[in-house]
């Protein structure tokens, strides 16, 4: 094992290596258009269109979860949350700037993950029982609720809840910001090529076969109509 | 109105609505309610009279245009009560979004944003 100052140094130790599957790299980027357009369409009253995009990103949610048990080996959930130990140990070394890269979410990139899904997951999940103010365009599930609490839904999603997304993916961007400027890390790069050039760490990605994303896309296409048509069948 | 126009939208995704209870009655407020638009904001009760309204002055700046929509919404809770009449969840359906965009009309500019901000206290 080298040590941390040797890296970048030995042209032999550095090579390609591959960290994103595909289907995560599209989940991540569907994921950024389909938040981008229900921001804007919620924001410019066009809420049939902010009905699509929500569901996409409904869509995107539930097959990353699913993708998170059975996916690629980057993409488990058990391969990269860490308990509060390994986090605060990860914490402590943030400042270095030649610490050796995880392949893979590090420990503090793990929770915000979790806490980017549960975001999501919260804005699209009341969005689904919000009701329109003229019951034009309301969630496929506002009939559970009443009038009242079907707009107090609707406040929440449109205000607090997604107040809170945008907090959450703000510093998201900084952190990306971050490792970029100061530890030279192009995350970005990285999301979007699949690979980086990095010393091999031990493990290599695990691909998980097509089927299974093929199985997870209807899965969650399934949950998706049923969902938009309020479960009534 | 938008209690008994979403349980009229609400009944109508069901496999079997319930005409007589729930539909029918809503579709009475609607068009019994629908008329009395144009006597819920008389000249004189907007923010002069001194009373908290969520009634924007444009109400009475754009009277032609406001007493137009008014007039468009009367027609269409007329046009939804007939389609409830005749029991037909199709053009039933249709009438309700066309009533609902009536309701928007007015909303989108002679209502006040702080109206549901308030609400919430």
């Amino acid at each position: 094992m080298s040590s941390p100052d040797e890296i970048g140094k030995d042209p032999k130790a550095a090579r390609v290596l591959r960290v994103w599957d595909s289907p995560t790299r599209a989940m991540h980027w569907l994921l950024v258009i389909s938040i981008a357009t229900c921001w804007w369409t919620g924001e410019n009253d066009e809420l049939e269109y902010h009905q699509y995009s929500g569901y996409v990103a409904l869509w995107v949610v539930l097959l990353r979860v699913y993708w998170g048990f059975v996916g690629s080996s980057t993409s488990k959930f058990v391969n990269f949350l860490r308990g509060p130990r390994t986090v605060f140990k990860y914490v402590r070394t943030l400042h270095l700037r030649n610490t050796p890269a995880t392949l893979g979410h590090n420990a503090l990139g793990a929770i915000s993950v979790l806490v980017l899904l549960s975001a999501v997951a919260a804005v699209v999940g009341t969005g689904l029982f919000a009701v329109d103010f003229d019951v034009l365009y309301s969630g496929p599930l506002s009939s559970y609720v009443d009038y009242r609490q079907g707009r107090k839904i609707a406040r929440l999603h449109g205000g607090t809840l997604f107040n809170i997304l945008l907090v959450v993916i703000a510093l998201h961007l900084l952190a990306v910001s971050f490792y970029y400027a100061y530890k030279r890390h192009n995350l970005v790069a990285t999301m979007i090529t699949g690979k980086r050039k990095g010393e091999a760490v031990g493990q290599e990605l695990q691909v998980a076969p097509v089927w299974r994303l093929a199985l997870g896309a209807v899965i969650a296409s399934i949950i998706v109509w049923a969902v938009t048509t309020g479960f009534y069948f | 109105m938008g209690t008994a126009l979403k349980q009229v939208d609400d009944e109508l995704k069901k496999r079997s609505p319930d005409w007589e209870n729930v539909i029918l009655l809503n579709v009475q407020v609607l068009h019994e309610r629908s008329p009395f638009l144009l006597k819920w904001f008389p000249k004189g009760s907007g923010p002069e009279s001194g009373v908290k309204t969520y009634a924007l002055p444009a109400i009475w700046q754009k009277a032609g245009d406001f007493a137009k929509h008014a007039k468009d919404m009367e027609a269409a809770s007329v046009k939804l009560s007939q389609a409830a009449a005749k029991r037909d969840a199709g053009e039933l359906k249709a009438q309700v979004i066309v009533m609902g965009k009536s309701c928007k009309a007015c909303h989108d500019d002679y209502r006040s944003p702080e109206y549901e901000k308030d609400a919430e206290q």
